[in-house]
């Protein structure tokens, strides 16, 4: 089965499922039940799988069901459980402060999710696009340590084998600051080479002022720019693969403090007469 | 440029994620073999640990680390090569742990803070309450009698049994709904199976809506697993002001009322004696009736006595009006379903002034020019 | 800082095979005829010839009717018998009976539970004490085998086909040359006492003495040839006397280079061409067809002329046949007797060539039709095209495939990398199950979306075992996965090396502090080798597939080519 067609079958179920429920919850209410019980408990039930799939992470070591499907139904469910809030606050911005933190935090959590996926299916296809190789993450600044140390060697150079400053201070200026650190994220998020482009420019420049061998360098020094530019791009997409967990993992147990807290409020106050 | 990374375990070791701590020269590509401690502090010391053979100190730095150094060990037996101190950096499941226990700290002691503090009236409500509740109070004990005992007494509120009578007892201390308050209709149980019996002897009508069926098959009706309900079942509060908490479905109806129709137009029943023993909404204008309309329609038609209209309730306390079919009947009848009218069926309140075209026309008059 | 662990670094011959070994039962063994002829004066002072035999084998005594080795086991020793008679079971069919042998120290769930808190906090911590402890010497997972045994032997024996070996006879050399699971059950006919030498020790006596080389060369083709056409489904209808006949007239070759490692790490950034004019043909394409050629181990690349290079159309390894299609076309259509094809070894290969007579006289009239070939299609594909349609895989991808040697892996880790987001949840779980210790590195070559990751492969032709000199690297008896003795290993680097896949890691061990453990003679940090061993003795396979939360990760046999296209193209 390809991947595609899984997607369109599990959609199809998620669907499926969640056009039941709605119409379970409409049921619910027309036989004179509290139908914010049933979607409530549902939504418990399913938000509580939504977040052992950190748990069975924990236990790589058990012949627990393979991460991949554990997933998928992570994934669909946390749909499902979307449609299930909807119907639960009966599609109505809540108004105490305890409600509307409720609120945000669940759509922080949803919202976060809906964006992981889809960066999570979209973005790894494009890390080896510039270096053709898979880099990781944790050793890119390595490799950018390396090259900024090449054209640090390479302006030296320049000083003494054409006896002239210009490349010199433009390396003090421009280039060792750009090496220094990753640069340009939201362009390279957004596929702009705008910024590499305006450095290469500036580069060329400098050109005209240069002799053979001082072009030498500068050519050089503009092939390290441009695998720089290269390292930084991979850094910027796989900042953003991690960066989205940051959100939605320690927002999960918010969330679930509050669902619990609302539960007992809601038994409490509400009056128990499911 | 070539590749960047290289396979070979010379080159590259194990990338090992699961730690919390990695040496901070990591982005300087020069790290130290020992790494930090598991609590993130450097120790690093120096690049061996020498060796005396015989009477001479020698180096023993490993083969993955260049091998024995040239200058070698000091006199005193110490290493000449110490690493440089470094500050190590948190690897990113590190910090991703470390965001976690601060979230649900914060989460943590926001709600007790919430639930403690003076504040937690306001923190807590799940909304504004409608115009008339607002004028009972705003404290929420006043409603809800579990609050003043705290969280622990939430907490146990929450997992006794199930108790209509006890939640809506603070309803009830303002609404007089009589003996049985929390039956439907507020009628006490022997009126609802009285009423029950008289709809057994009706036809019944098989257009039930298949929903409500379904929905009885599944959850049964309220009468069967409950004898009463709690006043919230279906009145909602904390919805703002303006939130009506009268408002219900049809559907709801049906889900106690046995006998069920589609809609009002398809297999509703038909009406005995409507409006049973209730005065009718219309209002009733003696004057212009008696002054009027009663002289236009003759003698024979107009009321001779009150009684004629009007008779006693029961226990002879109040006058009611008797029903549509004795009393506006006898000359609105035809109005309504249009026997020898013209036209519209009904009563005209009031017609839209318009432009009589032709008498215009004859007139002469320019219009629309 | 607080004074450093220090234990003696481990050396070969620290573990003996046979920690029991006296002078006296070396006296013994030398004296066996396999050995008699043997010239120690070939052998230098360091690596003498009894030393080989005290430290790398040992005296073994079976009952009868117990197993001494299973066919399809992976074993690395030889036996040589001393005492008694053993029976070779050449009956397939009767060995399905017997249940298998589970060599493995499986996990209770508790103690995969409590991995959790008990894993180590440091990364490459070791328990020195286990290095000391005097139990258990024999370290390779065949030492904790049960002994399996037949209750009834005679009657047993009586029922199939047996060989029987007697006094000064040897067995398993083939599996412990050529690194390939046994190829026959055998049972100890009477009791039995034998010397088991591990493979170490054969190949050192082997590479030092002309003589032993020749017996045991002669006695590995003569019984590897008679075992394997009995196996072939395309023999498997013919009846003992012809069978016999074939196999008389069957000749055996060695293709290639056995130490193919060494040369490969060099041809792997040669290009194409290069790579195949190292390859040895084995038969050309447009050539005669003398024989069937069917391959009994190693690899060897199928390929197709194409204007002036070569497309390398598939491979071939263990069992698979080259030549049938044009026999039988011709022997059916009476087509022309030319190869379509060029087979090339790949490393090493054995193959068997059956006449084309034979095969069509006495082979292809026994064979059901279904086995049979389709009749011959035009088999040329447009260069600008990928393969033929029944191709699964793209040639390109193939190739890289077939060039970077990739098709040796049975349990090879593929990573889908427009899938694979990097978040490390394999490496995660590999830490997990080995105490905190990742055993593969999440990178390695990449063609189009695939990264062969820096994983063992658990080979078919598992080289790394070559130079080991302690025997700490070897396979599995139960599965054929490839581990490494921790306690055993000296640290020394050589399978590191050897891998040409670069799938092994040297790590500087320490204790719970994160303290490096230093040899006590040199205070230099103790070294151990480390690799996947695929989570031996855990719970439900290799965890690093289980982790992996966007189905980019899988273990897959190089072989099974069916299901590496469909993985490959999902």
């Amino acid at each position: 089965m390809t991947f595609t067609s899984r997607r369109y079958r599990n959609i199809l179920i998620c669907a499926a499922i969640a056009a039941s429920l709605v119409l379970l919850n409409w049921l619910f209410d027309m036989a004179l039940r509290d139908a914010s019980f049933l979607s409530g408990w549902l939504l418990i039930i399913g938000m509580a799988f939504l977040t052992i799939y950190n748990l069975r992470k924990k236990f790589p070591f058990l012949p627990l069901i393979p991460s991949a499907y554990w997933l998928q139904f992570h994934v669909y469910l946390g749909f499902i459980v979307i449609v299930l809030f909807l119907l639960h606050t009966s599609m109505e911005f809540p108004r105490g402060p305890f409600e509307i933190t409720f609120w945000l935090l669940f759509f922080a959590v949803a919202g976060s999710g809906v964006i992981g996926i889809f960066i999570t299916r979209n973005l790894p296809g494009r890390l080896q696009q510039r270096h053709g190789e898979r880099l990781i993450f944790e050793r890119i600044p390595v490799f950018r340590a390396d090259l900024a140390e090449q054209v640090r060697e390479l302006a030296m150079k320049s000083v003494t084998e054409i006896s002239s400053s210009t490349i010199a201070d433009y390396y003090a200026v421009r280039l060792n600051p750009y090496f220094a650190e990753p640069r340009n994220f939201s362009s390279h998020l957004f596929q702009s080479e705008r910024p590499l482009v305006n450095l290469r420019r500036e580069i060329r420049s400098i050109q005209r002022y240069l002799n053979k061998r001082g072009r030498e360098i500068l050519d050089d020094i503009e092939v390290h720019v441009i695998a720089k530019d290269n390292l930084d791009y991979p850094y910027a997409l796989q900042l953003v693969l991690k960066g989205w967990l940051f959100v939605h993992i320690p927002l999960t147990y918010s969330l679930m403090i509050f669902a619990l807290m609302h539960v007992v409020l809601v038994y409490a106050f509400a009056g128990r007469t499911l | 440029m070539g590749l960047l990374q290289k396979f070979d375990f010379k080159s590259s070791n194990y990338e090992r994620p699961t730690l919390h701590w990695v040496c901070g020269n990591i982005s300087t590509g020069k790290v130290c073999p020992i790494g930090p401690d598991g609590r993130g502090q450097c120790r690093a010391s120096f690049e061996c640990e020498p060796i005396k053979e015989g009477d001479r100190w020698s180096c023993t730095r490993s083969k993955s680390s260049d091998g024995k150094c040239k200058a070698g060990p000091r006199p005193d037996g110490s290493c000449c090569l110490p690493i440089t101190k470094c500050v190590p950096v948190e690897t990113v499941r590190g910090m991703r742990g470390r965001v976690v226990a601060w979230a649900v700290s914060l989460t943590i002691g926001l709600l007790i803070i919430a639930t403690h503090g003076s504040g937690a009236v306001n923190l807590l409500s799940p909304g504004g309450l409608t115009l008339k509740h607002g004028e009972v109070g705003t404290k929420c004990e006043t409603c809800h009698e579990a609050f003043e005992s705290g969280l622990s007494g939430w907490i146990h509120e929450a997992f006794a049994p199930s108790d209509p009578a006890g939640t809506s007892k603070k309803c009830l201390s303002c609404h007089e709904m009589g003996a049985a308050p929390l039956q439907a209709h507020s009628l006490p149980r022997s009126a609802l199976d009285q009423s029950a019996l008289e709809m057994e002897t009706l036809e019944k009508v098989k257009v039930a809506p298949v929903a409500l069926e379904f929905a009885r098959s599944l959850f049964g009706s309220p009468r069967k697993i409950a004898e009463e309900l709690a006043c919230t079942n279906c009145h909602k509060e904390h919805r703002g002001t303006q939130f009506d908490k009268t408002e219900m479905s049809d559907n709801r109806c049906q889900s106690c009322h046995t006998v069920r129709f589609a809609s009002l137009s398809m297999g509703h029943p038909e009406f005995i004696n409507y409006p049973y023993s209730r005065r009718t909404r219309v209002q009733f204008d003696h004057v212009s009736h008696i002054s009027r309309h009663f002289e236009k329609a003759g003698k024979e038609k107009a009321p001779e006595t009150c009684t004629n209209c009007h008779e006693p309730d029961d226990n002879g306390l109040k006058m009611k009006v008797k029903g549509f079919a004795t009393t506006c009947s006898v000359c609105h009848l035809e109005q309504i379903t249009g026997v020898g009218q013209v036209g519209q069926k009904g009563i005209s309140f009031f017609s839209a002034p318009g432009l009589d075209v032709a008498e215009l026309r004859a007139q002469g008059a320019a219009i629309g020019e | 800082m607080a004074k450093a662990k220090t234990i003696h670094l481990p050396e070969r011959w620290d573990r003996p095979f046979g920690p029991d070994m006296t002078d006296e039962d070396v006296d013994r063994v030398v004296a066996l005829r396999i050995f008699e002829n043997i010239d120690e004066s070939a052998f230098p002072a360091s690596q003498a010839f009894r030393d080989i035999i005290k430290n790398d084998a040992r005296l073994v005594t079976y009952q009868r009717g117990d197993i001494v080795v299973r066919e399809g086991d992976y074993g690395s020793s030889v036996f040589v018998i001393m005492r008694g008679q053993a029976a070779v079971i050449l009956d397939t069919q009767a060995d399905d009976k017997k249940e298998r042998r589970l060599a493995r120290r499986q996990r209770t769930f508790g103690s995969a539970f409590a991995q959790l808190w008990t894993n180590a906090k440091m990364p490459e911590v070791r328990d020195i004490a286990t290095y000391d402890a005097e139990t258990d010497l024999n370290v390779r997972t065949e030492a904790d085998e049960k002994r399996a045994f037949i209750p009834d032997v005679d009657s047993f024996l009586a029922k199939i086909k047996i060989h029987t070996l007697n006094e000064g006879q040897n067995f398993g050399e083939i599996a412990a040359l050529s690194r390939t699971p046994r190829t026959a059950t055998v049972v100890a006919k009477s009791d039995l006492e034998m010397v088991e030498m591990r493979w170490q020790g054969l190949r050192e006596i082997r590479r030092r003495d002309n003589r032993f080389r020749e017996l045991i060369d002669r006695l590995y083709r003569e019984r590897s040839l008679s075992r394997h056409l009995g196996e072939s489904p395309l023999l498997s209808h013919l009846d003992e006397s012809t069978l016999e006949m074939v196999a008389a007239k069957t000749i055996f070759e060695t293709h290639g280079d056995f130490d193919w490692w060494s040369s490969y790490k060099r041809l792997a950034s040669k290009d194409s061409e290069e790579v195949l004019k190292q390859e040895p043909v084995i038969a050309e394409q447009g050539a005669y067809v003398d024989g069937l050629i069917m391959v009994r181990s190693g690899f060897a690349r199928i390929t197709q002329r194409l204007d002036h290079g070569e497309r390398t159309v598939g491979y071939a390894s263990t069992n698979d046949v080259f030549g049938l299609d044009e026999i039988v076309h011709h022997w059916r259509d009476g087509g022309p007797l030319r190869l379509g094809q060029t087979l090339r070894a790949i490393g090493y290969v054995d193959i068997l060539r059956v006449p084309t007579a034979m095969v069509e006289e006495h082979i292809l009239p026994t064979v059901p039709a279904h086995l049979l070939p389709e009749p011959l299609r035009s088999k040329s594909t447009p260069a600008w095209q990928e393969r033929g349609d029944e191709a699964l895989l793209s040639q390109s991808l193939f190739d890289f495939l077939v060039d970077n040697r990739t098709i040796n892996g049975t349990q090879t880790m593929l990573i889908n990398t427009d899938r694979c987001t990097g978040c490390d949840d394999c490496v995660r779980a590999c830490s997990s199950t080995h105490n905190n210790n990742p055993r593969f590195v999440r990178h390695g070559p990449v063609h189009g979306n695939l990264q062969v990751t820096n994983a063992c492969m658990h080979c078919t032709d598992p080289v790394c075992l070559i130079g080991c000199p302690t025997g700490a690297i070897g396979r599995n008896a139960a599965d054929g996965r490839v581990m490494i003795d921790d306690r055993t290993c000296i640290g020394c680097g050589t399978c590191a090396n050897s891998c040409p896949y670069n799938n092994i890691r040297l790590v500087e061990i320490r204790d719970e502090e994160g303290n490096f453990i230093l040899d006590s003679e040199s205070n230099v940090p103790i070294v151990k080798v480390t690799k996947c061993d695929l989570c031996f003795g855990q719970f439900g396979g290799p965890a690093c597939q289980r982790a992996c939360p966007h189905d980019a990760l899988i273990r897959i046999n190089m072989n099974d080519q069916q299901k590496l296209a469909e993985w490959v193209n999902r």
